[in-house]
């Protein structure tokens, strides 16, 4: 994929050849997510929507994009936690510690991969995992 | 160092970055021009503000380039309950080391610190931990798993 038009959403890319994001969301804070005003050939701006617009060349950027109504519908309004053996068969998954589960907070691509953002119940920590490796717990 | 390398300032000279009280940042290089004598690194930061950092030499910019950690500390840390130990304990890695139950935190991050001026591969992993609403940093050496959580 890459950035076409304004309205699309993007943000700081914070993955490089020498780190390739094996753990999630590198900051502690929730991503910063802004939405594109203007595509002129690999340049593009970003609203940051905090006061700031950027102006950055695309492959220093991550490309935010909306799921499917089907994905939208496995994680919004649920409790999860993460695992760490992509579940096939779910049981085959590794959960997380206990102080990982969440509430999801919303549901997204990135680079055209889907990707769950977590809020812990325990300590407000916000994490990012791909939908692969989300638990959703039942009755909860 | 690289355009497109990510790097995080180093809060400590001289040891890792502990107990702080706001979590660190981490940026992406944009751009690199290099002068004979001054070293310029514009960085391209996580909350979308740009700086363009300059010192006489690449040591003296206190940068680091963050690496993925090693394999072994992802399969350790990954999705963890960690505590923090004293490095003086008297049990090495083992809680006995004297920090407080309080400290106990779940891992944010794993990676490893590279002095900018140094070689790829070269420097310390390091644990990003949220412990309640404080983050901390350090070695992943300096961190137990706790089994029971």
């Amino acid at each position: 994929m890459a950035f076409t038009v304004a309205g699309q959403r993007a943000r700081v890319k914070l993955t490089s050849a020498a780190f390739t994001g094996a753990f999630g969301l590198l900051q502690p804070q929730p991503p910063l997510i802004g939405v594109v005003t203007d595509v002129t050939g690999t340049t593009i701006t970003v609203d940051m929507g905090n006061g700031t617009a950027i102006v950055e060349d695309a492959t220093n950027l991550d490309e935010i994009g909306d799921v499917t109504t089907l994905d939208r519908d496995i994680y919004i309004d649920k409790v999860v936690n993460g695992w760490i053996t992509p579940p096939s068969p779910p049981a085959a998954g590794v959960s997380y510690s206990s102080s990982y589960t969440g509430r999801v907070v919303d549901v997204y691509t990135v680079n055209a991969a889907v990707y769950v953002l977590i809020r812990s119940l325990l300590n407000g920590m916000f994490y990012e995992l791909p939908d692969a490796n989300i638990n959703v717990l039942a009755n909860r | 160092m690289a355009i497109g390398d990510i790097v995080s300032a180093r809060i400590s000279q001289s040891s890792p970055s502990a107990i702080q009280v706001q979590p660190p940042h981490f940026g992406k290089i944009t751009a690199t021009p290099i002068g004979p004598l001054t070293v310029n690194q514009t960085i391209r930061w996580d909350n979308a503000l740009e700086s363009t950092v300059s010192a006489a030499n690449a040591a003296s910019l206190f940068l680091d380039v963050i690496e993925n950690a090693d394999q072994p500390t992802l399969d350790e840390f990954l999705g963890k309950t960690v505590l923090r130990i004293a490095p003086g304990g008297p049990v090495t890695r083992d809680p006995a080391g004297g920090t407080s139950r309080e400290f106990v935190g779940t891992v944010v991050a794993m990676y490893r610190r590279r002095p900018f001026e140094g070689a790829p591969g070269s420097g310390n992993i390091f644990l990003l931990v949220k412990s309640g609403d404080l983050f901390f940093e350090d070695l992943a050496t300096r961190f137990a798993v706790l089994t029971d959580r």
